[in-house]
C-alpha cells in the first residue's frame, strides 16, 4: 500500500466497548507471561496456555521428554503467582498419606490425641514431577483431592487453600517402572502441554545463564492470590453464544469420529475447551468467546483425551489439529 | 533394513501409465436406448429433426468421451507418503499428493492392479492440486513398495467413465499380521550384559524398577513384602538372569520348514512376548542374528516373514474371464442437484407440449400436464432431499395407476386400425401418463437420466408426428433445457469455493463451439431422409360418407357437379373446388379460378414433384374434359394401383421409391394426389383406380384426412430423354402396329386448331423431341407473357394465346404447348394438381397452398414413360434432383427463420437477459438478507485470505507428519488477518476483531459509523490484494 490507514480505524473505544474487568484479567496475564517469559526461554505459545489454565482454574499436565524445561516451567509459575508452592517427586513407594497428610500423636497420645499433619498438597501451587512413576493409588488420591479441592482425612475434611493448581509433569519414553495415566484419570487435567526442545537461540541464552534455571531466583511474585482470585471469577463469566458452543460439539464429533481415536473426549473435554477458551478471552482483553479461542483453546484441551493411555500427548495433539483443520468455524 | 518412523516420501516413481473406458454412469444406458428409439422414430418417419437430435446426442457423447478421456489423463498421483510399519486391517494414513484434479472422481488404491486387493478408495476432490490424507487398511502382510493407483473420472456430463492407472513407488511399507496363534520355537540363552540395560528395552508395562509381578517359577525367597503388602499382589525382586534372557528366532529355518499363512503372526506374537517380557530379542536371518529392540522392529521382521513365504508360494494369476463379476456404483454420489431437477422438467414439459401440439389436443391437457410435472419435480426434489430412496408408497402408487390407464385403454382400443391410429390414439396418452408420473420418482441420478432419456424419446416421437410450424421452436426449447438437464446432472451439488477464472470458461466455451461445430459437421454428411419407411405408412380418414354415383367427382362438401355444368364466361365463378377449375371434371381453360393462399395439405416427402391430381387428354379448343370411365374400385387400407397406359418403362431404366405422405388441412374433394406413378397407396377407404393414372376415393377428403402413397418415379435425366430421339416418326410407327389406336386419344386435336398454330410447331422442331419441348418452351418464354388476367379468349383458346393475346396462365400455355406437341404426332396430356410447395426445413415436410395449384404436360416417352414438363414453372428432372443434407436444410431454416423473427427474437433475448439480471439480483438480495450486511463483508474478508492452501513441506522429521490442507473456510479471522503482511496486517487485525465482535460479542450493537469504516477497511484492503 501506498498510504498508511489512519491509525486503527476500526479500534473501539476500550473504555465504553470492552470489559473493564477483562481488561484487568488482560493485564495480570500479560505480568504473568511476561514474568514466565523472561524466564523460560522460547516457550512463549507453552506461557500462555499455562497462564490460561490458571485463570481458568484447571490443572496442567506438562508431558515432555527430561531437560525440556517442564519442571522449571512449574516453578516459574508458582513463584510469579506468590503464594505457596510445594513440589512432590513421584515415586513407586509414595503413598497417598504421603502427600495428603496424616494423622501424628501431638504431644502426649492419651492427652492430646492425634493431630492432622498437612502434607505437601496443601499449597496454592503443587508441582507433582513424574507423574507416572507414583502408583496408581497414589496417582488417584493425588487426582480426587485435586478434583475436589478437599482432603479427607480420618473423617475429616480438610479444605485446599484457594487458589489451589496442580502442575504434573511426566516423561513420554523413559516408561520402564511406570505407571501409566489411565483415561479417567488423564480427564482430569484442563489441558497438557509439550514444551518441546528450545530453539537454538533459546538453548544458548540458557546455556549463557540469561535464561534458565538461574533466573528463577530473580522471579518475583506479580500479583496477589485476591487478585488471582478475582480474575478467576471474572474468567467464569466470560460469554460465550450457542454458535461457539455448536462448534466446540462439532470439534468434539469430528475427534471421536477419527479412526484413530479409540476412546473419544468426553463430555468434561468439551468443558475444559470453554473454560480455556474463556481464559485466552479475558487475555485478549475480552468478555466474550471467539472462534478463534476455541481453535486455540482446543488443541491443548483435547490433545491428552484423543490420546488416551495408548499413544503419546504429542501423537494427540497432531491428531486434535487435524480435526480442528476438519471443521469450519462459526463466522457472522 | 530401517526401523526409524520415517515418512518414505522420497522414492516416488511414477510408471505404467495407462488410461482406459470404464462404463457408463448408472442410467446412461437409457440415454443410448432413446438414441437407438429416435433412430427408429427418424426412420419411419423420416423427420430431418429427429436426425438433427441424434446427431446432437452422438456429438454430445463423444465430447463427453473426448473431454472425460483428457481430464483423466491429465489428472495423475504425484506421489504417496505413508508410515513405514502397519498392521493388517487397520487403518493407516496415506498421505496422497494429485494434480490437475478438474473434476470430481474417486481414487483407488490397490497392492496389486485388481479391485480385489483395493487399500482405500476415496472421493478426489476437484481442486488444481491437492494433499489428501487417505485412510488405507492393507489386507495382505507383506512389505509394500508398489501401490497400483486408479483415479477413475467421468467427463462434464457425468456419463462415460475414464479410468487412469498409474504405479507410484512409496518406498517401502510393512505390513504386519496380527500378532496370534502359538508361540514359535525360540533358543534361549542367556545374555551376558546387565540386567538393567536389558530392562529399560521393549515395554515392561507392569513391572518395576527394582521390583516386579510375580511369575511362575520365582523363588519364594525373592519376594518383596513391603511392595507386595503395599499393592496387593506379589511383587518379587526383579532379577537380573530373568530380564537378560536371550530369545533368537531361526528364520532362515521358519522360511525353509513347512510354513503355512499363520508362520508370520506367530512370529510377531514370540516377538512381541519376548520384548514383553524384557528379554533380549533377536532373529537369525543369513546366519547372522539381528536385534529386535521395538515392537516396530517385531512388525517389520514379520511382514517380511510374510512376503517371503508369499513368495514361494505366490498363487497363480487369476485370469480376468475367471473373477468373479462385480458390479458397482461409478459415481460416488448419486444426489441430484435442484436446478438439474428443473431443467429435466423443463425438458419434459417442452417435450410434451410438442406431442400435445401434434394431437392438437386441447391447452387444458397442457396446462394439466404442466402442473403435474412442476408438481412432480417439487416432490421429488424434497424427497431427494430427504434420502435418496424412493418411498414404497409412491412406487405402488405409480404401477397402480399405470396398471389402470393400461386397463382402461385396453377397454378402449376398438381393435388396431392401422399404425397412425395407434401412434395417435392410446400410445400418446400413455407416454404422457407415464412421463408425468415417472417426474415423481427421479430423486437420484440414475432416475434423472432415464427421465431425460424418456423426454429425448417423446420429443423424437413428437418431431415425428407433428408437422407445423412451431416444430422448429419447441424442439429448440426442449434441446435447451435437455442439454442443460444433461450438464447439471453430471455437476456436483456443491461446487468448490472459490472465484471462477477465465480459463475455465474459455475452455468451456470452446468445447461447445467445438461440439456446435461437429454436428452441423456430422449433419452436413447426413443426405435427408428418403421419406417415410413403408413400415410408418399412416392412413386416417374422419369423413366416412361416400360420394353419391361412385366414382363421381365431389367437390368438398360431397356434392358431385354435373359435368360440364356451370361453365359459363364469368371468371371466378367456378368456386367451390378450393376454387380451382382443375378439380372439376371439365377444365376451361379461360378460367384460372379464385385461389387462395391458405395451407391446402402438408406433405412429407423427401423431394419436391408434383402433386398430381386428374389428367385430361379431351380437348374441344377451349375446354378439357376427364374421361368418364371411372376405372376399378379397389378397397383399402393398402390398395396396389396397377399401371395405365404409357406407365410402363423400358428395361434398365433407373426406378427410385418415393414415398408420401398427405396430411391435408382444408376441405378437399375425393381426389387423391400423388405424385407420378403410384404404385401403392395406403388409404383408409376404397379408391378408384382410373385408366387415365387418376386416383378418386370413396369419400372426400376432410381436414384432417391423412394417406400415403408410394410411387415409382424413373429416375430420368435430360440425355435418356434426348437418346429417344424424334418420338413423331416412333409413334407413326406404333400407331400401324396392333393395339396401337390406343394412343390415338393423346394425339386428337381439337376442330378449331389453326393452321398457323400448326406451322408454328413444326417449324420450331429441333432434333429429338426433347430438343422440340424445349425450343417451344424457349419460345412461349420469349413471345409470351404470363398474366393471370389474360383476356377471355375469343375462339381456339390455342391460337389466341399463341397469336392475338400472347398473354395468359398455366392452364393456357401447358394447353398450347399439349397441342403443339399433338400436332407433331407426340402424345401428351394435361396434367393437374399441385406443384410443391414449399419445404419447412424442420419438419421435412412440403406445405401446399391453395395457389399452388397448378397444370401442366405430360409426353409420352416410349422408354420412360408419362414425363411432366411445364412451360411455366421450371421442377427438376427426377434424376438431376440434388437431395439436401440434414445439416444444409436446418441451417438454412435456422437463418430464414432468425431473419424473420428478428423483433421476436431480440425480445426473447432481451427477456431473458433481464430474467437473468433479475434473478441474479434476487440471489444477491437473498444472500444478503441472508447473511446480511456483515456476513456480506464478512465473505469479502474471508475471499480475500490466500485461497490456495499452502502445504508444510513434506520434509522428513522424527515421526510420520501429515498435515491436512486446509482449506481457507477453516480459517478465524484472526488467522486470515495473520496473513497479511506489512501495512495491511494492522489494518487486517482490526477488521477481524471487529468482525469477531460482531459475530460472537452479545452485547455488541450495529453501528453504521463502524461498519463504513470496516466496509472501507476491507476495501483498502481489497484493493492491495490486487
Amino acid at each position: 500500500m501506498d498510504t498508511l490507514p489512519p491509525p486503527s480505524p476500526l479500534a473501539p473505544d476500550p473504555d465504553s466497548i470492552l470489559d473493564r474487568e477483562a481488561h484487568a484479567v488482560a493485564a495480570l496475564g500479560a505480568r504473568l507471561i511476561g514474568a514466565m517469559d523472561a524466564v523460560v526461554a522460547g516457550k512463549h505459545d507453552v506461557v500462555e496456555v499455562s497462564v490460561a489454565t490458571l485463570l481458568a482454574g484447571g490443572h496442567l499436565l506438562i508431558e515432555d521428554l527430561p531437560g525440556v524445561g517442564k519442571t522449571l516451567l512449574a516453578q516459574v509459575l508458582a513463584r510469579a503467582v506468590g503464594g505457596t508452592f510445594h513440589r512432590i517427586q513421584g515415586t513407586s513407594d509414595l503413598l497417598p498419606g504421603d502427600i495428603t497428610g496424616s494423622m501424628v500423636p501431638s504431644g502426649q497420645l492419651d492427652v492430646d490425641g492425634m493431630r492432622f499433619r498437612p502434607g505437601p498438597v496443601f499449597a496454592n501451587i503443587v508441582v507433582f514431577d513424574e507423574l507416572n512413576r507414583a502408583t496408581p493409588r497414589t496417582q488417584s488420591a493425588l487426582l480426587e483431592l485435586a478434583e475436589e479441592s478437599t482432603v479427607t482425612v480420618d473423617g475429616v475434611s480438610h479444605l485446599l487453600p484457594d487458589p489451589f493448581m496442580l502442575i504434573a509433569t511426566q516423561n513420554p519414553i523413559d516408561i520402564a517402572g511406570t505407571y501409566g495415566l489411565g483415561e479417567g484419570a488423564l480427564d482430569r487435567f484442563r489441558a497438557v502441554v509439550t514444551p518441546g526442545r528450545a530453539s537454538a537461540a533459546s538453548e544458548v541464552e540458557v546455556l549463557t545463564g540469561r535464561r534458565g534455571r538461574s533466573m528463577l531466583e530473580a522471579v518475583e511474585p506479580v500479583t496477589t492470590l485476591n487478585e488471582l482470585i478475582a480474575a478467576r471469577e471474572v474468567v467464569a463469566t466470560v460469554q460465550i453464544t450457542d454458535a461457539v458452543a455448536a462448534y466446540v460439539v462439532e470439534l468434539l464429533d469430528a475427534t471421536r469420529n477419527d479412526p484413530r481415536v479409540r476412546v473419544g473426549p468426553s463430555t468434561r473435554g468439551g468443558v475444559a475447551i470453554v473454560a480455556l477458551a474463556r481464559a485466552f478471552a479475558a487475555l485478549e482483553g475480552r468478555n466474550y468467546v471467539t472462534a478463534n479461542d476455541v481453535v486455540r483453546a482446543s488443541v491443548p484441551a483435547l490433545a491428552h483425551r484423543v490420546a488416551g493411555s495408548t499413544s503419546t500427548v504429542a501423537a494427540g495433539r497432531e491428531i486434535a489439529a487435524e480435526c480442528v483443520s476438519r471443521v469450519a468455524p462459526p463466522t457472522i | 533394513m530401517r526401523v526409524e518412523g520415517r515418512a518414505s516420501d522420497d522414492l516416488t516413481v511414477v510408471a505404467n501409465e495407462r488410461t482406459r473406458p470404464l462404463g457408463l454412469s448408472p442410467g446412461a444406458g437409457a440415454l443410448v436406448a432413446a438414441w437407438v428409439v429416435a433412430g427408429m422414430i427418424a426412420r419411419l418417419t423420416g423427420t430431418p429433426v429427429v436426425i438433427a437430435l441424434m446427431a446432437a446426442l452422438l456429438v454430445t457423447g463423444f465430447v463427453e468421451a473426448l473431454a472425460g478421456w483428457s481430464t483423466a489423463r491429465r489428472t495423475r498421483v504425484v506421489s504417496i507418503a505413508g508410515p513405514p510399519v502397519t498392521t493388517v486391517d487397520s487403518s493407516a494414513p496415506l498421505r496422497v499428493e494429485v494434480a490437475d484434479v478438474r473434476r470430481h472422481g474417486r481414487l483407488r488404491l490397490s497392492t496389486s492392479p485388481h479391485a480385489e486387493s483395493d487399500v482405500a478408495v476415496d472421493v478426489l476432490p476437484a481442486g488444481a492440486s491437492n494433499t489428501m490424507l487417505v485412510h488405507a487398511a492393507f489386507r495382505d502382510p507383506g512389505s509394500v513398495t508398489v501401490l497400483h493407483t486408479t483415479i477413475e473420472l467421468a467427463g462434464p456430463f457425468g456419463l462415460i467413465w475414464w479410468r487412469h492407472r498409474s504405479e507410484i513407488a512409496i518406498g517401502e511399507v510393512h505390513v504386519a499380521p496380527v500378532g496370534d496363534g502359538a508361540l514359535l520355537a525360540v533358543t534361549t540363552s542367556t545374555a551376558r550384559h546387565e540386567g538393567a540395560v536389558a530392562a529399560q528395552r521393549g515395554n515392561h508395562r507392569g513391572d518395576v524398577d527394582g521390583v516386579r509381578a510375580w511369575r511362575d517359577g520365582d523363588a519364594v525367597g525373592s519376594i518383596h513384602w513391603p511392595s507386595s503388602l503395599r499393592v496387593g499382589d506379589l511383587i518379587v525382586h526383579d532379577r537380573a538372569a530373568a530380564a537378560d534372557e536371550r530369545w533368537v528366532v531361526d528364520l532362515d529355518g521358519l522360511i525353509a520348514g513347512p510354513v503355512d499363512d499363520s508362520t508370520a503372526a506367530r512370529l510377531r506374537l514370540t516377538l512381541d512376548e519376548g520384548l514383553q517380557r524384557g528379554h533380549d530379542v533377536a532373529v537369525r536371518v543369513g546366519g547372522e542374528p539381528s536385534p529386535v529392540r521395538t515392537d516396530d522392529d517385531a512388525a517389520i521382521w514379520a511382514a517380511w516373514t510374510a512376503s517371503a513365504i508369499a513368495l514361494d508360494s505366490a498363487s497363480p494369476r487369476v485370469a480376468w474371464w475367471r473373477r468373479p463379476l462385480r458390479f458397482r456404483a461409478l459415481e460416488p454420489e448419486s444426489t441430484v442437484g435442484a436446478p438439474a431437477r428443473w431443467a429435466a422438467g423443463a425438458a419434459a414439459l417442452a417435450s410434451l407440449v410438442l406431442l400435445v401440439g401434434a394431437l392438437s389436443r386441447s391447452a387444458a391437457l397442457i396446462a394439466t400436464i404442466a402442473a403435474g410435472l412442476v408438481l412432480g419435480v417439487v416432490v421429488s426434489t424434497w424427497l431427494g432431499r430427504r434420502s435418496d430412496r424412493r418411498p414404497v408408497a409412491l412406487q405402488v402408487a405409480i404401477v397402480l395407476t399405470i396398471v389402470v390407464a393400461l386397463v382402461l385403454i385396453a377397454a378402449d382400443a376398438r381393435g388396431i386400425d392401422g399404425l397412425l391410429a395407434v401412434l395417435r390414439g392410446p400410445m400418446p396418452d400413455l407416454l404422457m401418463l407415464l412421463v408425468v408420473l415417472h417426474g415423481f420418482e427421479v430423486v437420484d441420478r440414475r432416475t434423472l437420466r432415464v427421465h431425460q432419456a424418456i423426454t429425448f424419446v417423446v420429443a423424437s416421437y413428437a418431431a415425428g408426428l407433428r408437422i407445423d410450424d412451431a416444430l422448429g421452436w419447441w424442439i429448440a426449447a426442449w434441446g435447451v433445457a435437455f442439454f442443460a438437464s444433461l450438464l447439471l446432472t453430471g455437476r456436483r451439488r456443491q461446487q468448490r469455493v472459490g472465484t471462477i477464472g477465465v480459463r475455465p470458461i474459455l475452455r468451456s466455451m470452446a468445447w461447445v463451439g467445438a461440439a456446435t461445430v461437429g454436428t452441423l459437421a456430422l449433419l452436413s454428411v447426413i443426405p435427408v431422409p428418403d421419406g417415410p419407411a413403408s413400415l410408418g405408412l399412416p392412413a386416417l380418414s374422419p369423413d366416412d360418407a361416400p360420394v353419391a354415383p361412385p366414382g363421381a367427382l365431389a367437390s368438398p362438401d360431397g356434392s358431385t357437379v354435373p359435368p360440364g355444368d356451370d361453365v359459363g364466361d364469368d371468371r371466378g365463378s367456378i368456386g367451390p373446388v378450393v376454387g380451382y377449375p382443375g378439380f372439376t371434371e371439365s377444365l376451361d381453360t379461360s378460367v384460372r379460378g379464385d385461389l387462395g393462399n391458405e395451407i391446402v395439405m402438408r406433405v412429407r416427402a423427401p423431394e419436391p414433384a408434383f402433386w398430381r391430381g386428374q389428367t385430361f387428354s379431351e380437348f374441344d379448343g377451349r375446354v378439357w374434359t376427364v374421361s368418364p370411365d371411372t376405372g376399378t374400385r379397389r378397397k383399402g387400407p393398402t390398395i396396389d394401383v396397377p399401371a395405365t397406359i404409357g406407365d410402363q418403362s423400358g428395361p434398365n431404366v433407373p426406378t427410385e421409391e418415393l414415398t408420401q405422405t398427405y396430411y391435408v388441412e382444408t376441405a378437399l374433394p375425393n381426389i387423391v394426389f400423388a405424385a407420378a406413378r403410384p404404385t401403392q397407396v395406403i388409404f383408409d377407404g376404397s379408391l378408384w383406380t382410373r385408366p387415365d393414372g387418376a386416383l378418386r376415393s370413396d369419400v372426400v377428403l376432410a381436414p384432417g384426412s391423412v394417406y400415403t402413397v408410394v410411387s415409382d418415379r424413373v429416375a430420368v435425366t435430360a440425355d435418356m430423354l434426348r437418346g429417344q430421339g424424334d418420338l413423331g416418326e416412333f409413334f407413326a410407327q406404333f400407331r400401324d402396329a396392333a393395339g396401337g389406336e390406343q394412343i390415338d386419344p393423346f394425339l386428337e386435336l381439337p376442330d378449331s386448331t389453326t393452321q398457323r398454330t400448326i406451322d408454328l410447331a413444326t417449324n420450331l422442331r429441333a432434333g429429338s423431341t426433347y430438343d422440340t419441348i424445349l425450343a417451344y418452351e424457349q419460345w412461349l418464354g420469349t413471345n409470351t407473357e404470363y398474366d393471370l388476367d389474360a383476356p377471355v379468349p375469343a375462339g381456339d383458346a390455342v391460337d389466341d394465346f399463341l397469336f392475338e393475346s400472347q398473354r395468359g396462365f398455366c392452364e393456357q400455355i401447358a394447353s398450347t404447348l399439349t397441342i403443339m406437341l399433338r400436332s407433331q404426332g407426340v402424345p401428351a396430356r394435361l396434367a393437374t394438381g399441385y406443384v410443391s410447395g414449399e419445404r419447412d426445413r424442420v419438419s421435412g415436410v412440403w406445405k401446399v397452398r391453395a395457389s399452388d395449384a397448378h397444370a401442366w404436360v405430360e409426353v409420352w416417352f416410349p422408354q420412360t414413360g408419362w414425363q411432366a414438363f411445364d412451360p411455366t414453372a421450371s421442377v427438376p428432372l427426377a434424376g438431376e434432383t440434388d437431395a439436401g443434407t440434414v445439416g444444409g436444410d436446418l441451417t438454412a431454416a435456422a437463418v430464414s427463420s432468425v431473419a424473420s423473427h428478428r423483433v421476436e427474437l431480440a425480445l426473447v433475448a432481451a427477456a431473458a437477459m433481464a430474467l437473468w439480471v433479475l434473478s441474479s439480483l434476487v440471489r444477491q438480495w437473498r444472500n444478503r438478507r441472508r447473511r446480511g450486511r456483515w456476513g456480506l463483508l464478512q465473505d469479502r474478508f474471508a475471499a480475500l485470505a490466500d485461497p490456495i492452501p499452502v502445504f508444510p513441506d513434506p520434509t522428513p522429521t522424527d515421526r510420520p507428519v501429515f498435515p491436512d490442507p486446509t482449506p481457507t473456510d477453516r480459517f478465524t479471522n484472526p488467522q486470515r488477518a495473520a496473513l497479511f503482511e506489512g501495512a495491511g496486517a494492522h489494518l487486517a487485525a482490526s477488521v477481524a476483531t471487529t468482525l469477531d465482535r460482531v459475530a460472537f460479542d452479545p452485547a455488541w450493537v450495529d453501528d453504521d459509523d463502524i461498519f463504513a469504516r470496516t466496509r472501507s477497511a476491507v476495501a483498502t484492503l481489497e484493493r492491495s490484494a490486487r
